[in-house]
Protein backbone atom coordinates (compact mmCIF):
# COMPACT_ATOMS: atom_id res chain seq x y z
CA UNK A 1 0.00 0.00 0.00
CA UNK A 2 1.36 3.35 -1.18
CA UNK A 3 0.51 6.57 0.90
CA UNK A 4 -1.07 9.87 -1.45
CA UNK A 5 1.07 10.70 -4.10
CA UNK A 6 2.75 14.17 -3.79
CA UNK A 7 2.08 16.09 -7.18
CA UNK A 8 2.64 19.77 -8.31
CA UNK A 9 -0.37 21.40 -8.72
CA UNK A 10 -0.23 21.80 -11.98
CA UNK A 11 0.36 18.39 -12.74
CA UNK A 12 -3.82 18.01 -11.80
CA UNK A 13 -6.57 17.75 -13.87
CA UNK A 14 -9.68 19.00 -12.77
CA UNK A 15 -11.93 17.71 -15.63
CA UNK A 16 -11.06 14.16 -15.00
CA UNK A 17 -12.73 14.69 -11.73
CA UNK A 18 -15.73 16.36 -13.87
CA UNK A 19 -15.60 13.46 -15.91
CA UNK A 20 -15.58 10.66 -13.43
CA UNK A 21 -18.88 12.56 -11.86
CA UNK A 22 -20.81 12.13 -15.16
CA UNK A 23 -20.12 8.28 -15.50
CA UNK A 24 -22.11 5.39 -12.95
CA UNK A 25 -20.57 5.35 -10.00
CA UNK A 26 -19.33 8.80 -9.51
CA UNK A 27 -22.09 11.29 -9.42
CA UNK A 28 -21.71 11.14 -5.77
CA UNK A 29 -18.38 11.13 -4.75
CA UNK A 30 -19.04 14.60 -3.93
CA UNK A 31 -20.30 13.53 -0.71
CA UNK A 32 -17.38 10.78 0.63
CA UNK A 33 -16.55 11.87 3.89
CA UNK A 34 -13.07 9.54 3.80
CA UNK A 35 -14.56 7.29 6.64
CA UNK A 36 -12.67 4.54 5.49
CA UNK A 37 -15.34 1.48 5.48
CA UNK A 38 -14.97 0.60 1.72
CA UNK A 39 -11.48 0.20 2.32
CA UNK A 40 -12.11 -1.66 5.65
CA UNK A 41 -14.71 -3.91 4.15
CA UNK A 42 -12.36 -4.56 1.00
CA UNK A 43 -11.14 -8.31 0.79
CA UNK A 44 -8.35 -7.68 -1.52
CA UNK A 45 -7.44 -3.42 -0.40
CA UNK A 46 -4.77 -5.21 1.43
CA UNK A 47 -2.90 -5.55 -1.96
CA UNK A 48 -4.07 -1.93 -3.48
CA UNK A 49 -1.17 -0.04 -4.19
CA UNK A 50 -4.36 2.33 -3.49
CA UNK A 51 -7.38 1.44 -1.56
CA UNK A 52 -11.13 2.75 -2.42
CA UNK A 53 -11.22 5.28 -0.11
CA UNK A 54 -7.79 6.96 -1.33
CA UNK A 55 -8.50 6.34 -4.87
CA UNK A 56 -11.81 8.42 -4.30
CA UNK A 57 -9.43 11.20 -2.86
CA UNK A 58 -7.37 11.06 -5.83
CA UNK A 59 -10.00 11.26 -7.95
CA UNK A 60 -11.44 14.65 -6.20
CA UNK A 61 -7.86 16.31 -6.37
CA UNK A 62 -7.22 15.86 -10.40
CA UNK A 63 -4.97 12.84 -10.41
CA UNK A 64 -5.60 11.50 -13.49
CA UNK A 65 -2.32 9.63 -14.52
CA UNK A 66 -2.40 7.97 -11.33
CA UNK A 67 -5.58 6.59 -10.78
CA UNK A 68 -5.72 5.28 -14.57
CA UNK A 69 -2.44 3.51 -14.08
CA UNK A 70 -3.18 2.10 -10.45
CA UNK A 71 -2.88 -1.79 -9.96
CA UNK A 72 -5.68 -1.02 -7.55
CA UNK A 73 -8.57 -0.76 -9.77
CA UNK A 74 -7.38 -4.22 -11.49
CA UNK A 75 -7.60 -5.62 -7.60
CA UNK A 76 -11.50 -5.43 -7.52
CA UNK A 77 -12.64 -8.28 -7.05
CA UNK A 78 -16.62 -6.83 -7.60
CA UNK A 79 -18.14 -8.15 -4.43
CA UNK A 80 -19.99 -5.26 -3.80
CA UNK A 81 -19.26 -5.13 0.27
CA UNK A 82 -17.91 -1.57 -0.28
CA UNK A 83 -21.03 -0.62 -2.09
CA UNK A 84 -23.51 -2.45 0.52
CA UNK A 85 -21.72 -0.22 3.70
CA UNK A 86 -20.99 2.92 2.27
CA UNK A 87 -22.74 5.76 4.65
CA UNK A 88 -23.08 8.14 1.63
CA UNK A 89 -24.37 5.57 -0.55
CA UNK A 90 -21.62 5.41 -3.11
CA UNK A 91 -21.74 3.01 -5.53
CA UNK A 92 -18.13 2.21 -5.51
CA UNK A 93 -17.85 -0.94 -7.20
CA UNK A 94 -19.46 0.99 -10.29
CA UNK A 95 -16.75 3.44 -9.72
CA UNK A 96 -14.27 1.08 -9.82
CA UNK A 97 -15.23 -0.16 -13.59
CA UNK A 98 -15.80 3.00 -14.79
CA UNK A 99 -12.01 4.17 -13.58
CA UNK A 100 -11.22 0.48 -15.64
CA UNK A 101 -13.73 1.68 -18.80
CA UNK A 102 -11.67 5.00 -18.94
CA UNK A 103 -8.05 3.01 -18.20
CA UNK A 104 -9.01 0.20 -21.17
CA UNK A 105 -10.20 2.88 -23.77
CA UNK A 106 -7.32 5.20 -23.26
CA UNK A 107 -5.02 2.06 -22.97
CA UNK A 108 -4.27 2.85 -19.78
CA UNK A 109 -2.00 0.12 -18.14
CA UNK A 110 -2.88 -2.31 -21.00
CA UNK A 111 0.04 -4.89 -20.79
CA UNK A 112 -1.26 -5.59 -17.03
CA UNK A 113 -3.17 -8.64 -16.58
CA UNK A 114 -6.53 -7.07 -15.99
CA UNK A 115 -6.81 -5.43 -19.02
CA UNK A 116 -5.64 -8.53 -21.00
CA UNK A 117 -7.61 -10.83 -18.96
CA UNK A 118 -11.09 -8.88 -19.51
CA UNK A 119 -10.05 -7.97 -23.13
CA UNK A 120 -9.41 -11.60 -23.79
CA UNK A 121 -12.49 -12.71 -22.99
CA UNK A 122 -14.79 -9.59 -24.11
CA UNK A 123 -13.15 -10.77 -27.44
CA UNK A 124 -13.89 -14.27 -27.09
CA UNK A 125 -17.73 -13.07 -26.18
CA UNK A 126 -17.88 -11.03 -29.31
CA UNK A 127 -16.88 -13.95 -31.29
CA UNK A 128 -19.14 -16.66 -29.96
CA UNK A 129 -21.51 -15.33 -27.87
CA UNK A 130 -20.80 -17.96 -25.22
CA UNK A 131 -17.93 -18.51 -23.56
CA UNK A 132 -15.87 -21.69 -23.34
CA UNK A 133 -13.92 -21.70 -19.74
CA UNK A 134 -10.97 -23.62 -20.76
CA UNK A 135 -10.41 -22.37 -23.75
CA UNK A 136 -10.72 -19.06 -22.25
CA UNK A 137 -7.98 -19.50 -19.45
CA UNK A 138 -5.57 -21.16 -21.86
CA UNK A 139 -5.60 -18.24 -24.83
CA UNK A 140 -5.62 -15.58 -21.96
CA UNK A 141 -2.60 -18.06 -20.22
CA UNK A 142 -0.91 -17.83 -23.61
CA UNK A 143 -0.80 -14.15 -24.09
CA UNK A 144 0.45 -13.22 -20.60
CA UNK A 145 2.88 -16.33 -19.36
CA UNK A 146 2.87 -19.02 -21.79
CA UNK A 147 5.23 -21.13 -19.08
CA UNK A 148 2.23 -20.84 -16.48
CA UNK A 149 0.33 -23.51 -18.53
CA UNK A 150 2.08 -26.19 -17.21
CA UNK A 151 1.37 -25.26 -13.93
CA UNK A 152 -1.72 -25.40 -15.10
CA UNK A 153 -1.15 -29.08 -16.34
CA UNK A 154 -2.41 -31.04 -13.32
CA UNK A 155 -6.19 -29.56 -12.52
CA UNK A 156 -6.57 -29.13 -16.22
CA UNK A 157 -6.15 -33.04 -16.06
CA UNK A 158 -8.37 -33.42 -12.63
CA UNK A 159 -11.11 -31.60 -14.60
CA UNK A 160 -11.25 -33.62 -17.62
CA UNK A 161 -10.90 -36.96 -15.32
CA UNK A 162 -14.16 -35.35 -13.87
CA UNK A 163 -15.78 -34.38 -16.67
CA UNK A 164 -15.99 -30.98 -16.32
CA UNK A 165 -14.06 -29.70 -18.91
CA UNK A 166 -15.70 -29.75 -22.37
CA UNK A 167 -13.90 -29.44 -25.32
CA UNK A 168 -16.77 -28.90 -27.66
CA UNK A 169 -16.83 -25.47 -28.70
CA UNK A 170 -19.95 -23.42 -27.91
CA UNK A 171 -21.70 -20.77 -29.90
CA UNK A 172 -24.42 -18.87 -30.62
CA UNK A 173 -26.41 -19.16 -33.77
CA UNK A 174 -27.21 -15.85 -34.93
CA UNK A 175 -23.54 -14.52 -34.66
CA UNK A 176 -23.63 -12.08 -37.55
CA UNK A 177 -26.16 -9.70 -35.97
CA UNK A 178 -24.74 -9.92 -32.51
CA UNK A 179 -21.26 -8.90 -33.62
CA UNK A 180 -23.02 -5.65 -35.17
CA UNK A 181 -24.93 -5.17 -32.07
CA UNK A 182 -21.62 -5.18 -30.07
CA UNK A 183 -19.36 -3.32 -32.98
CA UNK A 184 -22.03 -0.55 -32.45
CA UNK A 185 -21.86 0.01 -28.82
CA UNK A 186 -18.46 0.03 -28.65
CA UNK A 187 -18.18 2.58 -31.45
CA UNK A 188 -20.69 4.77 -29.03
CA UNK A 189 -17.53 4.33 -26.50
CA UNK A 190 -17.98 5.20 -23.15
CA UNK B 1 -44.62 -25.36 -13.18
CA UNK B 2 -42.90 -23.50 -16.33
CA UNK B 3 -39.96 -21.27 -15.77
CA UNK B 4 -38.23 -18.99 -18.80
CA UNK B 5 -34.22 -20.13 -17.81
CA UNK B 6 -31.06 -18.61 -18.41
CA UNK B 7 -28.49 -21.36 -17.97
CA UNK B 8 -25.57 -19.39 -18.65
CA UNK B 9 -21.91 -20.85 -19.93
CA UNK B 10 -20.66 -22.31 -16.52
CA UNK B 11 -23.86 -24.43 -16.44
CA UNK B 12 -23.29 -25.61 -20.19
CA UNK B 13 -19.56 -26.02 -19.34
CA UNK B 14 -17.53 -27.18 -16.36
CA UNK B 15 -20.57 -26.59 -14.06
CA UNK B 16 -21.99 -30.11 -15.71
CA UNK B 17 -22.78 -31.67 -11.72
CA UNK B 18 -24.81 -28.46 -11.50
CA UNK B 19 -26.79 -29.05 -14.96
CA UNK B 20 -27.47 -32.68 -13.78
CA UNK B 21 -28.74 -31.79 -10.43
CA UNK B 22 -30.98 -29.36 -11.40
CA UNK B 23 -32.65 -31.78 -13.99
CA UNK B 24 -32.93 -34.34 -11.75
CA UNK B 25 -34.58 -32.58 -8.96
CA UNK B 26 -36.70 -30.60 -11.18
CA UNK B 27 -38.38 -33.43 -13.16
CA UNK B 28 -39.11 -34.40 -9.23
CA UNK B 29 -40.53 -31.78 -8.25
CA UNK B 30 -42.62 -31.01 -11.37
CA UNK B 31 -41.11 -28.19 -12.84
CA UNK B 32 -39.95 -27.46 -16.22
CA UNK B 33 -37.42 -25.38 -16.67
CA UNK B 34 -37.22 -23.96 -20.28
CA UNK B 35 -34.09 -22.25 -22.06
CA UNK B 36 -34.56 -19.26 -23.35
CA UNK B 37 -33.77 -19.19 -27.47
CA UNK B 38 -30.25 -18.41 -28.41
CA UNK B 39 -28.78 -17.00 -25.34
CA UNK B 40 -25.50 -15.16 -25.10
CA UNK B 41 -23.08 -14.74 -22.05
CA UNK B 42 -24.06 -12.45 -19.93
CA UNK B 43 -20.47 -10.71 -19.67
CA UNK B 44 -19.44 -11.79 -16.33
CA UNK B 45 -17.39 -9.10 -14.69
CA UNK B 46 -15.67 -8.49 -18.15
CA UNK B 47 -17.62 -6.53 -20.31
CA UNK B 48 -18.81 -3.94 -17.78
CA UNK B 49 -14.66 -3.66 -16.94
CA UNK B 50 -14.48 -2.88 -20.38
CA UNK B 51 -17.56 -1.07 -21.50
CA UNK B 52 -20.88 -0.89 -18.93
CA UNK B 53 -23.02 -0.56 -21.89
CA UNK B 54 -21.46 -3.66 -23.31
CA UNK B 55 -22.41 -5.35 -20.35
CA UNK B 56 -26.01 -3.81 -20.49
CA UNK B 57 -26.49 -5.16 -24.40
CA UNK B 58 -25.53 -8.42 -23.33
CA UNK B 59 -27.46 -8.73 -20.10
CA UNK B 60 -30.54 -7.13 -22.27
CA UNK B 61 -30.15 -8.83 -25.40
CA UNK B 62 -31.20 -12.13 -23.56
CA UNK B 63 -33.87 -10.51 -21.40
CA UNK B 64 -35.48 -9.22 -24.54
CA UNK B 65 -35.73 -13.08 -25.32
CA UNK B 66 -38.79 -13.76 -22.74
CA UNK B 67 -42.22 -12.41 -23.02
CA UNK B 68 -43.25 -9.09 -21.18
CA UNK B 69 -43.88 -9.44 -17.73
CA UNK B 70 -42.43 -12.92 -17.70
CA UNK B 71 -39.57 -14.04 -15.16
CA UNK B 72 -36.34 -15.64 -16.28
CA UNK B 73 -34.60 -18.21 -13.91
CA UNK B 74 -31.41 -17.82 -13.56
CA UNK B 75 -29.12 -20.25 -11.49
CA UNK B 76 -25.69 -18.51 -11.55
CA UNK B 77 -25.22 -15.60 -8.72
CA UNK B 78 -22.93 -13.71 -11.20
CA UNK B 79 -25.72 -14.38 -14.37
CA UNK B 80 -28.05 -12.98 -12.12
CA UNK B 81 -26.48 -10.08 -10.85
CA UNK B 82 -25.94 -9.00 -14.42
CA UNK B 83 -29.22 -9.35 -16.15
CA UNK B 84 -30.62 -8.11 -12.98
CA UNK B 85 -28.49 -5.13 -12.89
CA UNK B 86 -30.21 -3.96 -16.17
CA UNK B 87 -33.17 -2.54 -14.58
CA UNK B 88 -31.73 -0.68 -11.98
CA UNK B 89 -29.14 0.65 -14.51
CA UNK B 90 -32.00 1.76 -16.76
CA UNK B 91 -34.16 2.89 -14.51
CA UNK B 92 -31.14 5.01 -12.85
CA UNK B 93 -30.14 6.22 -15.85
CA UNK B 94 -32.65 7.10 -18.50
CA UNK B 95 -30.16 8.31 -21.19
CA UNK B 96 -28.40 4.88 -21.45
CA UNK B 97 -31.71 3.46 -21.43
CA UNK B 98 -32.29 5.03 -24.40
CA UNK B 99 -29.25 5.00 -25.74
CA UNK B 100 -29.19 1.13 -25.83
CA UNK B 101 -32.89 0.38 -26.97
CA UNK B 102 -32.53 2.86 -30.09
CA UNK B 103 -29.27 0.67 -31.45
CA UNK B 104 -31.35 -2.41 -30.61
CA UNK B 105 -34.16 -1.33 -32.59
CA UNK B 106 -31.78 -0.69 -35.45
CA UNK B 107 -31.54 -4.03 -35.34
CA UNK B 108 -35.53 -4.89 -34.94
CA UNK B 109 -35.19 -5.83 -31.63
CA UNK B 110 -37.87 -4.70 -29.45
CA UNK B 111 -38.82 -5.22 -26.28
CA UNK B 112 -38.56 -3.73 -23.00
CA UNK B 113 -36.03 -5.67 -20.40
CA UNK B 114 -37.61 -3.50 -17.85
CA UNK B 115 -40.66 -5.85 -17.73
CA UNK B 116 -38.56 -9.18 -17.54
CA UNK B 117 -38.21 -10.34 -13.34
CA UNK B 118 -35.13 -11.80 -13.28
CA UNK B 119 -35.25 -14.64 -10.57
CA UNK B 120 -32.40 -16.90 -8.86
CA UNK B 121 -33.01 -20.74 -8.87
CA UNK B 122 -32.98 -20.75 -4.82
CA UNK B 123 -35.58 -17.94 -4.35
CA UNK B 124 -37.69 -19.64 -6.77
CA UNK B 125 -37.45 -23.25 -4.46
CA UNK B 126 -38.30 -20.47 -1.56
CA UNK B 127 -41.20 -18.85 -2.76
CA UNK B 128 -42.66 -20.03 -5.53
CA UNK B 129 -42.27 -24.34 -4.82
CA UNK B 130 -42.03 -23.63 -0.95
CA UNK B 131 -40.30 -25.73 1.71
CA UNK B 132 -43.38 -27.25 2.69
CA UNK B 133 -43.69 -28.92 -1.11
CA UNK B 134 -39.53 -29.71 -0.94
CA UNK B 135 -40.01 -31.37 2.56
CA UNK B 136 -42.59 -33.49 0.99
CA UNK B 137 -40.36 -35.04 -0.90
CA UNK B 138 -37.52 -36.10 1.66
CA UNK B 139 -37.49 -39.89 1.89
CA UNK B 140 -33.54 -39.40 3.18
CA UNK B 141 -33.21 -36.37 5.77
CA UNK B 142 -29.85 -34.88 5.55
CA UNK B 143 -29.88 -35.24 9.40
CA UNK B 144 -26.13 -36.35 10.31
CA UNK B 145 -24.54 -33.96 7.83
CA UNK B 146 -22.97 -30.16 9.28
CA UNK B 147 -22.95 -28.40 6.28
CA UNK B 148 -21.77 -24.30 5.75
CA UNK B 149 -23.82 -22.14 3.75
CA UNK B 150 -21.81 -20.35 1.41
CA UNK B 151 -23.88 -17.98 -0.45
CA UNK B 152 -21.55 -15.65 -1.86
CA UNK B 153 -21.13 -11.74 -2.69
CA UNK B 154 -23.57 -11.85 -5.88
CA UNK B 155 -26.67 -14.19 -4.93
CA UNK B 156 -27.53 -11.06 -2.55
CA UNK B 157 -25.18 -8.09 -3.66
CA UNK B 158 -25.80 -5.16 -4.99
CA UNK B 159 -29.28 -6.51 -4.96
CA UNK B 160 -30.98 -9.57 -4.60
CA UNK B 161 -33.95 -11.16 -2.74
CA UNK B 162 -32.26 -10.94 0.81
CA UNK B 163 -30.35 -9.68 3.39
CA UNK B 164 -26.89 -8.01 1.38
CA UNK B 165 -25.03 -9.41 3.93
CA UNK B 166 -26.44 -12.18 6.49
CA UNK B 167 -29.29 -13.57 4.03
CA UNK B 168 -30.92 -17.12 5.54
CA UNK B 169 -32.57 -18.51 1.94
CA UNK B 170 -30.07 -21.29 2.14
CA UNK B 171 -30.06 -22.03 5.08
CA UNK B 172 -33.57 -22.45 5.40
CA UNK B 173 -33.26 -24.68 2.70
CA UNK B 174 -31.07 -26.74 4.21
CA UNK B 175 -32.57 -26.94 7.56
CA UNK B 176 -35.57 -27.97 5.76
CA UNK B 177 -33.86 -31.35 4.34
CA UNK B 178 -32.88 -31.97 7.81
CA UNK B 179 -29.04 -31.17 7.84
CA UNK B 180 -27.34 -29.13 11.08
CA UNK B 181 -26.97 -25.87 9.03
CA UNK B 182 -24.14 -24.64 11.37
CA UNK B 183 -23.67 -20.26 11.56
CA UNK B 184 -21.09 -18.54 9.13
CA UNK B 185 -20.09 -15.41 9.52
CA UNK B 186 -18.00 -15.54 6.03
CA UNK B 187 -21.43 -16.74 4.42
CA UNK B 188 -21.35 -13.27 1.77
CA UNK B 189 -17.35 -12.83 1.68
CA UNK B 190 -16.03 -12.95 -1.71
CA UNK B 191 -14.48 -15.86 -2.75
CA UNK B 192 -11.87 -13.98 -5.46
CA UNK B 193 -12.95 -15.56 -8.81
CA UNK B 194 -12.75 -12.37 -10.27
CA UNK B 195 -9.03 -12.07 -9.36
CA UNK B 196 -7.64 -15.78 -9.61
CA UNK B 197 -5.96 -15.25 -13.07
CA UNK B 198 -5.03 -11.78 -12.42
CA UNK B 199 -3.90 -11.74 -8.90
CA UNK B 200 -3.51 -15.28 -7.80
CA UNK B 201 -2.06 -14.80 -4.63
CA UNK B 202 -4.72 -12.34 -3.25
CA UNK B 203 -7.54 -14.88 -4.63
CA UNK B 204 -5.88 -17.98 -3.05
CA UNK B 205 -6.03 -15.80 0.32
CA UNK B 206 -9.97 -14.72 0.13
CA UNK B 207 -10.35 -18.54 -0.72
CA UNK B 208 -8.63 -19.96 1.95
CA UNK B 209 -10.42 -17.56 4.76
CA UNK B 210 -13.39 -18.98 3.96
CA UNK B 211 -12.59 -22.77 3.98
CA UNK B 212 -10.40 -21.84 7.27
CA UNK B 213 -14.04 -20.98 8.87
CA UNK B 214 -15.53 -23.70 7.11
CA UNK B 215 -12.72 -26.03 9.18
CA UNK B 216 -13.15 -24.18 12.27
CA UNK B 217 -17.02 -24.14 12.48
CA UNK B 218 -16.22 -28.33 11.61
CA UNK B 219 -18.63 -28.32 8.38
CA UNK B 220 -18.20 -31.21 6.75
CA UNK B 221 -19.01 -29.74 3.21
CA UNK B 222 -19.36 -26.42 1.77
CA UNK B 223 -22.73 -25.69 -0.24
CA UNK B 224 -23.24 -23.15 -2.79
CA UNK B 225 -25.37 -21.27 -5.35
CA UNK B 226 -23.07 -20.98 -7.86
CA UNK B 227 -20.51 -22.37 -10.02
CA UNK B 228 -18.11 -19.84 -10.07
CA UNK B 229 -17.88 -20.26 -6.06
CA UNK B 230 -18.20 -23.94 -6.61
CA UNK B 231 -15.24 -24.02 -9.19
CA UNK B 232 -12.81 -21.76 -6.88
CA UNK B 233 -13.63 -23.24 -3.78
CA UNK B 234 -13.40 -26.89 -4.60
CA UNK B 235 -10.39 -26.53 -7.40
CA UNK B 236 -8.32 -24.32 -5.50
CA UNK B 237 -7.58 -26.32 -2.49
CA UNK B 238 -4.42 -27.84 -3.02
CA UNK B 239 -3.25 -24.54 -4.00
CA UNK B 240 -4.26 -23.21 -0.92
CA UNK B 241 -2.53 -26.09 1.31
CA UNK B 242 0.99 -25.52 -0.74
CA UNK B 243 0.71 -21.52 -0.39
CA UNK B 244 -0.45 -21.61 3.28
CA UNK B 245 0.87 -24.94 5.09
CA UNK B 246 -2.83 -25.88 5.52
CA UNK B 247 -4.25 -29.40 4.76
CA UNK B 248 -8.06 -28.45 3.91
CA UNK B 249 -9.76 -31.05 1.76
CA UNK B 250 -13.52 -29.95 2.41
CA UNK B 251 -15.97 -31.15 -0.52
CA UNK B 252 -18.32 -28.45 -2.19
CA UNK B 253 -21.57 -29.25 -2.94
CA UNK B 254 -24.31 -27.25 -4.99
CA UNK B 255 -27.97 -26.82 -3.06
CA UNK B 256 -29.17 -28.70 -5.63
CA UNK B 257 -26.94 -31.77 -5.13
CA UNK B 258 -28.10 -31.57 -1.38
CA UNK B 259 -31.84 -31.51 -2.00
CA UNK B 260 -31.01 -34.39 -4.93
CA UNK B 261 -29.76 -36.73 -1.70
CA UNK B 262 -32.10 -35.76 0.26
CA UNK B 263 -35.03 -36.58 -2.48
CA UNK B 264 -33.25 -40.59 -2.87
CA UNK B 265 -32.22 -39.79 -5.95
CA UNK B 266 -29.41 -41.60 -7.42
CA UNK B 267 -25.68 -39.57 -6.94
CA UNK B 268 -25.07 -40.44 -10.27
CA UNK B 269 -27.70 -38.93 -11.51
CA UNK B 270 -26.41 -35.59 -9.57
CA UNK B 271 -22.85 -35.90 -10.91
CA UNK B 272 -21.97 -36.30 -7.27
CA UNK B 273 -18.33 -37.83 -8.65
CA UNK B 274 -17.27 -34.51 -10.20
CA UNK B 275 -15.92 -33.15 -7.62
CA UNK B 276 -12.29 -31.89 -7.33
CA UNK B 277 -12.11 -32.67 -3.97
CA UNK B 278 -13.99 -35.98 -3.47
CA UNK B 279 -17.54 -35.50 -2.82
CA UNK B 280 -17.98 -39.54 -2.14
CA UNK B 281 -17.34 -39.23 1.81
CA UNK B 282 -20.62 -37.54 2.77
CA UNK B 283 -22.63 -40.31 0.77
CA UNK B 284 -21.79 -42.74 3.74
CA UNK B 285 -23.62 -39.94 6.26
CA UNK B 286 -26.65 -40.63 3.73
CA UNK B 287 -29.70 -42.95 5.61
CA UNK B 288 -29.84 -46.29 3.29
CA UNK B 289 -33.38 -46.71 3.80
CA UNK B 290 -34.99 -46.33 0.29
S1 LIG C 1 -17.25 4.16 2.63
FE1 LIG C 1 -18.16 5.75 1.31
S2 LIG C 1 -17.94 7.67 2.48
FE2 LIG C 1 -16.56 6.15 3.45
S3 LIG C 1 -14.56 6.49 2.43
FE3 LIG C 1 -15.62 4.87 1.27
S4 LIG C 1 -16.71 5.97 -0.37
FE4 LIG C 1 -16.13 7.50 1.17
S1 LIG D 1 -16.23 -4.29 -4.88
FE1 LIG D 1 -14.03 -4.11 -5.26
S2 LIG D 1 -13.40 -2.27 -4.14
FE2 LIG D 1 -15.40 -2.85 -3.34
S3 LIG D 1 -14.95 -4.14 -1.56
FE3 LIG D 1 -15.20 -5.53 -3.29
S4 LIG D 1 -13.13 -5.83 -4.12
FE4 LIG D 1 -13.06 -4.00 -2.78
Amino acid sequence: MEGMPVIKERNLHPQFYRRVKMLPGGEKIEACIQCGTCSGSCPSSHTMDYTPRKLIAMIRAGMEEEVLKSKAIWMCASCYSCKARCPRGIAITDLMYTLKNIAMASGCGHKLAGPVFYGTFNRMVEKEGRINEGKFIVTFTLKTDPFKIIGMAPLGMKMLAKRRLPLKATAIKNKEEFRKILARIREAGI
Amino acid sequence: MNFNYYPGCSLHGAAADYRMSINAICRRLKMDLTEIEDWNCCGATAASSENYKMALVLAALNLVKCENESELVVACNACYQRLLNVNSKFKKYPAIKEEITAVLAEFGISGDPEKIKVRHLLEIFLEEVGLEKIKSNIVKPLSELRLIPYYGCMLVRPEGFDDPEQPTALDELLTALGAQVLPFYRKTRCCGNAVMSTNEKTALKMIKEILEEAHFRGGQAIVVTCPVCQLNLDAYQDKVNKEFGTSYNIPVLYFTQAMGLAFGIGPNKLGFDRGIVPREDLLKLIPKIE
